[in-house]
């Protein structure tokens, strides 16, 4: 695990990776299925599938 | 200072329930968000309001909202230079009077937006030396200020290796009276689990943190 603790005024944009099965989908769809804590490196994006509800 | 605000490292704080999706959930948090980006680098008015949120008792600082924090700063600064008065806090409906602060406009709704989407950075064009270059070893000064500071409890007396040199950046801790401390090189520091959490850290495990020159010893040879 890597961490980056923002301690100064450097901030960090994290572009989640994207889930498997997601190829097709628009970016509208794509953007649906971006969380809060994939936006800051916490979790992993699921593939659509196994995302709850 | 070493107060309860600095929980990097600790233990047994889970997410709270009502921040699990996006911030700013109500009506009060926007007004307050808005206010503090609508009133920063107003001549006369500190921004700094760390040192304050940092000395508020720990039972208050920990179970009040995240933007009361900002909210009971900033308006402790307004108090103080007399931008907004006790009468005016206690009466909202009352009349509101201009204050007295030399150079002192209101800022019209499209300043305050021409100000926020001007750059802002803590880098400035300064040549300074640097005393570190990347890959170099270095050791984080034990040291215990008073006052703010952008130094982790968790790293101070560790040893890490200089990832990157950001260049010449404002200091942002707090300096006791008479003392200056100007711009100078903030570094991305690379720590390995096991140098800051002991045994319990995994030897795969990095923390990179940025931390100012001055924070910094070069490590002895091993």
């Amino acid at each position: 695990v890597r961490v980056w603790d923002s301690t100064a005024e450097i901030r960090y944009l994290v572009i989640p990776e994207r889930p498997p099965r997601t190829e097709g989908m628009s970016q509208e769809e794509l953007a649906r299925l971006v969380t809060r804590d994939s936006m800051v490196g916490a979790e992993k994006l699921r593939a659509p599938a196994e995302r709850r509800g | 200072m070493n107060g309860v605000h600095d929980l990097g490292g600790m233990d047994g704080f889970p997410l709270p329930a009502r921040d699990q999706g996006f911030a700013l959930h109500e009506e009060w948090e926007r007004l307050t968000w808005g206010m503090l980006l609508a009133t920063l680098g107003i001549p006369g008015i500190p921004n700094g309001n760390r040192r304050f949120i940092e000395s508020l008792p720990p039972a208050r600082y920990l179970t009040m909202p995240y933007y009361a924090r900002f909210l009971e700063s900033r308006l402790k600064s307004f108090l103080d230079t007399g931008l907004v008065t006790q009468q005016e806090l206690d009466n909202p409906d009352g009349p509101v009077t201009m204050p007295k602060l030399p150079g002192f406009a209101p800022r019209t709704p499209e300043e305050i937006v021409r100000f926020l989407r001007q750059e802002h950075s803590g880098q400035v064009n300064v040549a300074v030396r640097a005393a570190f270059a990347a890959g170099d070893e270095v050791v984080v000064k034990n040291d215990h200020p008073a006052g703010h500071t952008r130094v982790p409890r968790y790293v101070r007396g560790c040893r890490g290796v200089i990832l990157r040199d950001h260049g010449v950046h404002v200091f942002e801790d707090d300096v006791p009276a008479g003392v200056r401390v100007g711009p100078q090189h903030l570094y991305t520091v690379k720590f390995t689990g096991p140098e800051l959490w002991g045994s319990r850290g995994h030897a795969r495990d990095r923390v990179h943190v940025e931390l100012w020159e001055i924070h910094l010893s070069r490590a002895s040879s091993p």
